[in-house]
């Protein structure tokens, strides 16, 4: 037979993590670093600044939208060559674009091609991930999105410096040859495989079994929801301390204050994951309820004490959610189905990224400032953690202390380790 | 009330002593201090509370205080002094004293070290926000062999675009041979002139090349080392084949020879 009963928890999936944190780092920290790059575009094609940002949103889009082409193809073909010609067609597309003679070879080549480069790496990785741990899955999920932090930190005076060693050509070349690191954390992708994989089938059977199944819609409604405000503060929040009249440097240094308590919250949401019996719903549920509140509780706070406590706690409880929410999916529906319930997911709460911005904007064009905004992120969230409340096993405190299990997975042998029970009933 | 500025130009022609203007309810004093010039503002009535006071140059913010008193000062270099500076007692409503202070232009670089690419346009660019201000600009390189006078147009790939208080030298094209260097701008006004120096870089397309290069090198090992370190544990697992995993002979463990009997299942090679 030799297919794993259940994640091996350890061994190979400690260099899945590797693989995951260098490959969040290099697409998300690319990502959000890439504002240095605008300044030198809307210089060297003399356009204006809202038109520039487009490449950065077509990128995110294209990203997000072919999440479930990226876990399709997963599931027919393993993780490892999916994210290898994932990171080519990053690294091509910044190739490309270092050509580039119009705004519109941006577009086509960072926004396209390396956005599709980009869905094929970031959900197969993750889904690989989980299936590798169980026991330990949330720290693993943890540690691994620190990459998307600690990135933005170090890739944003990268660039600087290296925009003023190359000027943007040479740079965006080297962006290109950083970016095709990705295909080494493809190779680091190990293909397992477990009990359960057979039963469920291919892509298209497990897209249909997925779009069936009440607990997973139930969750995907719950992740959109917190997605929506989720992004609001990243946005306005600096505008927000301006409007109350803080000076640049000071609002900048409370960012990265919220950073910070994140990269804690993300590493300490995932240890307390594992160490905690039970579903991980009702942490996710926390941590998201806690976030919505904190963001609801940001336009009263007027003082400096407050702002930086609201800060610290938004950081934290955002950061902590993490980890948490990728946890919960191979819970709802089982290891064998998770590259397509990960893209599912994706796909789906990034129509709540993509509203929330916008939203916010357009409420404070309309309110004056930004207090309704930061109510209806907060709104968003705490209406996401009720939906949570629905998924089954939340309010279930029996002694068995026990992970729930998907239906696909019943067939699973006794050869678990007896230190955490995996199936119904086993104590 | 017109013959106030012009009073303050007469008596500026030489070395401002003391000259002062009076400008609805707000009079201004422009005094010479040695090496400094000070500026004076002050409130004539007082029917609203001051909050504080903004000096500003133009359009730049100098200083901004909240001190309420009826009078307020600003000192300024006089090497630095000639502009048109105005003082605000806020709130806004309550007074504004415009104080034109003259003096020989000072021309300054917007970036005094340019880069640029290769075969792409630059843009070089000075300005002056001095008073009186600057009438004319001349933009010129620095050569050994004497200096090489740049007007809109030379070459067809120079262009100068000027106005009051800005001009810009756009370079279409870089030509790396010919365009690396020292670029002078020179803004002339009724009291003088003074110049700023840019240098500017061109790139070649090809210096990050070597670079790149070397990065896709360094990442087509690390692909080659993890592929072979895996090749080289299979030899292993064909020994092992018909162990039923019950008494694994290696102390690596159980879960390592699952592992790879998984891999070569599924090795889709």
């Amino acid at each position: 037979m030799a297919r794993r009963a259940g994640p091996p928890d350890g061994g190979w999936g400690w260099m899945v993590v590797l693989s995951a944190f260098f490959q969040s780092a290099l697409v998300f920290g690319v990502l959000r670093s890439f504002g240095v790059f605008f300044v030198e575009f809307v210089a060297a094609f003399e356009e204006p600044a809202a038109r520039v940002s487009w490449i950065a949103s077509i990128g995110i889009a294209v990203q997000q939208f072919g999440s479930p082409v990226g876990s399709a193809l997963s599931t027919k073909f393993g993780p490892r060559p999916v994210v290898m010609s994932g990171g080519l067609l990053a690294a091509l597309g910044m190739l490309l674009a270092s050509f580039a003679t119009s705004l519109t070879h941006l577009y086509l080549s960072i926004g396209l091609l390396s956005g599709s480069g980009w869905a094929l790496t970031f959900t197969p990785t993750l889904a690989c991930l989980s299936r590798y741990f169980s026991r330990r899955r949330s720290l693993a999920t943890g540690l691994a999105l620190t990459g998307v932090g600690l990135s933005s930190f170090a890739f944003a005076p990268l660039f600087q410096w290296l925009l003023s060693c190359y000027a943007w050509r040479g740079a965006l070349l080297l962006v290109s040859a950083l970016s095709l690191h990705l295909v080494v954390c493809g190779a680091l992708l190990r293909p397992l495989s477990l009990a359960e994989d057979p039963a469920v089938g291919g892509p298209g059977a497990q897209l249909m079994s997925l779009l069936h199944e009440g607990p997973f819609l139930r969750y995907t409604v719950a992740l959109t929801l917190i997605n929506t405000g989720f992004f609001i503060p990243y946005v306005h929040l600096v505008a927000h301390l301006q409007d109350l009249g803080w000076d640049p440097l000071p609002a900048a240094f409370l960012l990265s204050v919220a950073a910070i308590a994140d990269l804690v919250g993300r590493v300490a949401s995932g240890w307390l994951g594992d160490a905690i019996p039970g579903p991980v719903t009702r942490l996710l549920m926390l941590w998201s309820a806690l976030t919505g509140v904190s963001l609801a509780l940001f336009p009263v706070a007027h003082t400096s004490t407050a702002l930086v406590v609201l800060a610290v706690a938004y950081g934290f409880s955002s950061g902590a959610l993490t980890p948490v929410a990728f946890s919960v999916l191979p819970e709802l529906v089982g290891t064998a189905r998770i590259y397509c319930g990960l893209g599912l997911v994706q796909m789906v709460e990034s129509i709540g990224g993509l509203l929330g911005a916008p939203l916010s904007g357009y409420l404070r064009d309309m309110t004056g400032n930004y207090t309704a905004s930061f109510v209806a992120a907060g709104a968003f969230l705490l209406a996401g953690s009720g939906v949570l409340l629905t998924l089954p096993h939340f309010f279930c405190f029996s002694a068995a202390a026990s992970r729930p299990q998907a239906p696909g997975t019943e067939a699973l042998e006794t050869r678990v380790p007896p230190a955490k029970a995996e199936g119904p009933g086993e104590d | 009330m017109a013959a106030a500025p012009l009073v303050v130009l007469g008596l500026a022609l030489l070395l401002v002593e003391g000259a002062s203007a009076e400008v609805g309810s707000v009079s201004t004093s422009i005094e010479e201090v040695g090496s400094k010039v000070l500026l004076t503002c002050a409130l004539n009535h007082n029917d609203t509370q001051v909050t504080g006071h903004r000096w500003m140059k133009g359009d730049k913010v100098l200083k901004e205080d909240a001190l309420t008193d009826l009078k307020t000062e600003y000192e300024v270099d006089a090497a630095d002094r000639a502009g048109k500076y105005s003082c605000l007692f806020l709130p806004e409503t309550v007074g504004r004293g415009d104080l034109a202070v003259s003096g020989p232009p000072k021309v300054k670089a917007l970036k005094r070290s340019v880069k640029g690419d290769e075969g792409d346009p630059v843009t070089l660019a000075c300005k002056s926000d001095s008073f009186p201000p600057v009438t004319s600009w001349a933009w010129y390189k620095m050569a050994d062999s004497g200096h090489q006078e740049i007007v809109n147009g030379s070459q067809n790939r120079f262009f100068v675009n000027n106005s009051e208080a800005r001009s810009e030298l756009r370079i279409k094209k870089l030509n790396i041979k010919f365009d690396p260097g020292k670029y002078v701008c020179n803004g002339t006004s009724s009291l003088g002139s003074d110049k700023a120096v840019i240098t500017l870089r061109v790139h070649s397309r090809l210096a990050a090349f070597w670079p790149f290069l070397g990065i896709v090198m360094e990442v087509l090992v690390l692909v080659a080392i993890i592929f072979f370190y895996e090749k080289c544990r299979q030899p292993e697992v064909v020994v092992d084949d018909d162990d039923t995993g019950t008494e694994p002979p290696k102390s690596s463990g159980h879960q390592l020879n699952n592992e790879d009997k998984s891999v070569r299942q599924r090795n889709p090679t």
